[in-house]
């Protein structure tokens, strides 16, 4: 450990300033949780004096149920794409859940998750087969697993590489050929998938002849190897989660979320030309990846508790958008949502979603939620969700309640009103000058509800908000 | 005429960063189609009992031909009015799809690419914001339609959100979309700014520049043509009433304002199509609201001056069998169903394909989805041979080899 930790800073050029204890809080509950912290979360971490308290606080997120809902969703995006709106949810919804319940055992392989992912079947982890099911085609010819496209697929997520550009010819810049190609389908030629969606058991010799390809498809591994049994799937994932082009794209994928840039840029092309910030790191963290069986949490918390991961971002770490997820989850925090939901205008919904079926504050919150998720960041519905005070997405920080700036008004004065706010949003404490300053502005407009429904809704839409830095 | 928005087309995206792939000028200057609006059939709509109808065989059920504005262009006689446009319209006859569900076939008919695995291709909508551009401040990419969510089929896919749809669900309603945009957001964005500047005094990079972009955007947005095309509380209940009154003619004479705005493509959506079951009796109800609203977005663009410049599409994921199933409904038909282009750049009063008598059998013709896309772009001159660059990097070209049908354009 002791070695990677000095790899580690050697990731780093100078040695920069670290981020102060809210900072680095805000910033580890972002990415490991999902959501900015709670003022409480915030207060009796700042209060605590225990020198090893911020790797303490790593520990407990990643044990957090909330780190397996939000890595589950985020994996799942990275191997599925994201979920849209109006897709039948089931298949993707059950891939998701199979993959949290997954995450959340103390030991989260990602070699036996993927393992299991490419073996999935009907009888055999079928909610992980939603992942293969993707691939299905029925067209007036039948249904049939497009496995060329699958391999292509398969390659590219778990992979890092473009194995589908040698599906037509050789590739032009990386080092595949087409037989790799062909023989990495290959594995999947004896899967069978039917109408309704499944993928099943191993059939009989593959009848799938693609054009241009007519012979008979045999698999062949990347390396040159060939199968050892009939279970041609099972063949295949072991080879690809031993293969040393996994661990590097993972670790590299993972380094890329938690920084903002991978290792090696870009992060989907790891055998072509391409740049890398410290070549050398990546072997190392690979490398451990590996021997610790793939574990998740060992990678996350490696990384997490390097000095490269704690700079300051004013000394330079890089700034980053929230996800949509990592948005709404935290405007939801913030705000009390869930919460304030119950109260949410129908009339609004009904305009901006169509229809609520079904009342209930659960009910209306997950449409919205769904409806929040579905669009697409940076644009214009984005603009009217973020701004448009009246939308659902600020529910609770209105001063006429239920939510959190209501129930705040009615017991606090003013002053811890705003560094209530201050914490729920930009998760640290104001300084004297802006409380100052929200005072001022209480007195300039008269109306003390108005003055903080407006604070409250510009923290909101501050960069120090939406911003992951 | 506000002809403003051409003078800005092309210098950036909406959110006022420079596209990745600006129109080709060359190409675009051959073309003088500014906009695209496409009435979109969700379900497949029956090809035999509107646009291509076979009077006289058993296939053609109880519905009449009637004589259009063209000579020897026959309609059914569910859409006497629209067929007072045919002189404008190029209906072809004999489009060809492998998809017969509705899913895959939205997704093929939408985006010109059949679905398969993770890449999500971007609906024609997006492709021609994309390609085109438009004036900043106005969403390029308009979508009008029924069901609340954008799916899948039908977003910007990897070309990323500033070609992503602005949805209107209900266009009676949809000044409420700018609800709480009103006069106060200046001072409230002025805090924001005031916010940000300390956020930014000692941090940098593109995400801050970024929300700098959106944030003048937001002001922008508050009081623009687009805020004010979207509120149709300032219509005459005539002009509602010439559309037919209902939200799909709501829907198609918000289109018109919007085009009227500076709004690149706008979308349609009328459902009900699925005729499984009672075919007549629901094709009927579905021609009622669709002929006053199609005729009515004919002519009200034409008293404008902006049927010169504006293409109209009638399309759906497919069209429905020639024979009747025993509950007296027709199924999915992929197989030479019709899709009908008109307005700007079409060729006017043509037949495009040929089926048999009975419409089962294609005789001449054949247009496949690929090629209708290619169609719709060298429609609004963009070159369907061009290539633009995926999320993975990869030049794909925009059409799945699709190669224009010329006799249908201008």
């Amino acid at each position: 450990m002791l070695g990677l930790v000095t790899l580690l800073v050697l990731g780093v050029q100078a040695e920069p300033p670290l981020a102060d204890d809210t900072e680095f809080l805000r910033r580890v509950s972002l990415d490991l949780i999902g959501r900015v912290p709670l003022p409480a979360e915030i207060r009796s971490f700042a209060a605590a004096s225990d020198p090893s308290k911020r790797s303490r606080k790593i520990d407990e997120l990643l044990f957090s149920p909330e780190f397996a809902s939000f890595w589950s969703s985020r994996l799942s995006d990275g191997w599925m794409g994201p979920l849209s709106a109006t897709e039948p949810a089931a298949p993707a919804a059950g891939f998701r859940s199979w993959l949290r319940e997954r995450i959340q055992q103390p030991q989260a392989r990602i070699g036996d998750i993927v393992r299991d992912v490419l073996t999935a079947s009907d009888s055999v982890q079928p909610r992980a087969a939603a992942f293969l099911a993707r691939f299905i085609e029925t067209t007036p010819r039948g249904t049939e697993l497009r496995i060329d496209a699958l391999a292509g697929d398969v390659a590219y997520v778990f992979l890092g590489v473009r194995l589908r550009c040698a599906q037509c010819h050789d590739h032009p810049v990386d080092r595949w050929t087409q037989e790799d190609f062909w023989g990495v389908a290959g594995f999947f030629a004896k899967t069978d998938a039917h109408r309704q969606g499944g993928v099943r058991d191993e059939k009989e010799p593959q009848r799938y002849a693609l054009e241009g390809q007519r012979g008979k498809l045999s698999p062949r591994y990347l390396d040159g190897s060939l199968p050892e049994s009939g279970a041609w799937r099972n063949e295949l994932a072991r080879r690809i989660v031993s293969d040393p082009l996994f661990s590097r794209a993972f670790v590299n994928r993972v380094w890329s979320w938690l920084l903002g840039a991978g290792l090696r840029e870009p992060v989907d092309r790891m055998t072509e030309s391409g740049t890398s910030t410290a070549p050398e790191l990546l072997d190392a963290l690979a490398g451990q990846f590996s021997v610790a069986g793939h574990d998740l949490r060992f990678l996350v918390r490696a990384i997490c508790t390097s000095r490269a991961y704690q700079r300051s971002s004013k000394g330079g770490a890089r700034l980053r958008p929230m996800t949509p997820l990592q948005h709404f989850e935290s405007v939801s925090a913030a705000t009390d949502l869930p919460r304030a939901a119950a109260e949410m205008s129908d009339d609004l919904i009904l305009s901006v979603m169509g229809g609520v079926n079904g009342t209930g504050e659960h009910k209306k919150y997950r449409i919205f939620r769904r409806w929040f998720l579905s669009a697409a960041p940076g644009g214009i519905q984005q603009v009217l969700y973020t701004l448009n005070r009246d939308f659902p997405l600020f529910a609770g920080a209105k001063a006429a309640g239920p939510g959190k700036l209501h129930d705040l008004l009615r017991s606090e004065p003013d002053a811890e009103v705003v560094e209530e706010l201050y914490l729920s949003t930009v998760s640290r404490f104001p300084t004297e000058a802006e409380v100052r300053r929200a005072r001022d502005h209480v007195s300039r407009k008269g109306s003390r509800e108005a003055a903080f429904e407006e604070l409250f809704w510009a923290l909101l839409n501050s960069d120090e908000f939406l911003l992951n830095h | 005429m506000d002809r403003r928005r051409f003078l800005a087309a092309g210098a950036g995206g909406f959110l006022g960063f420079a596209l990745r792939n600006g129109a080709d000028p060359l190409w675009a200057a051959e073309r003088t189609t500014q906009s695209m609006i496409v009435l979109w059939m969700d379900g497949g709509p029956s090809q035999i009992d509107t646009f291509d109808p076979r009077p006289g065989r058993k296939t053609g059920g109880p519905v009449r031909a009637i004589e259009t504005s063209a000579p020897g262009v026959r309609f059914s006689s569910l859409l006497p009015r629209t067929a007072q446009w045919a002189h404008r319209m190029s209906v072809l006859r004999t489009v060809v799809s492998p998809e017969n569900e509705h899913e895959r076939g939205s997704y093929l008919l939408r985006t010109g690419f059949g679905s398969t695995g993770r890449i999500v291709h971007p609906a024609l909508g997006s492709l021609i914001a994309f390609q085109k551009g438009g004036p900043s401040g106005i969403p390029p990419f308009v979508s009008i339609r029924t069901s609340g969510a954008v799916g899948r089929a039908g977003d910007a896919g990897f070309l990323g959100s500033e070609v992503a749809p602005f949805p209107v669900l209900d266009p009676a309603r949809a000044h409420d979309l700018m609800k709480g945009l009103d006069g106060t957001v200046e001072s409230r964005l002025d805090l924001v700014q005031s916010l940000n500047t300390e956020f930014s005094a000692d941090r940098a990079g593109e995400p801050i520049d970024r929300r700098k972009a959106f944030l003048s955007l937001c002001r922008k947005l508050t009081d623009s043509p687009f805020a004010r095309a979207l509120d149709l509380r300032d219509e005459k209940p005539e002009a509602v009433q010439e559309y037919g009154g209902d939200r799909f003619g709501m829907g198609c004479l918000l289109a018109r304002r919007l085009v009227e705005a500076g709004v690149r493509f706008v979308e349609v959506e009328l459902g009900g199509w699925d005729t499984h079951s009672d075919n007549y009796r629901e094709v009927g109800s579905r021609c009622a609201i669709l002929d006053p609203a199609m005729s009515a977005l004919y002519r009200d663009l034409d008293r404008r001056g902006l049927l010169e410049e504006t293409a109209i599409v009638w399309m759906g994921e497919f069209g429905r069998t020639p024979d009747l199933n025993p509950q007296q409904g027709r199924d999915h038909w992929p197989d030479g169903f019709t899709v009908v282009l008109g307005g700007a750049g079409v060729g006017g009063g043509r037949v495009i394909g040929e089926l048999d008598a009975d419409g089962k059998e294609i005789r001449n013709d054949p247009v496949r989805v690929p090629d209708l896309m290619a169609t719709l772009l060298t429609l609004m001159g963009i070159d369907p041979n061009k290539r633009h660059r995926t999320s993975s990097g990869a030049a794909d070209k925009i059409t799945d080899q699709g190669r224009p049908v010329r006799s249908a354009l201008d």
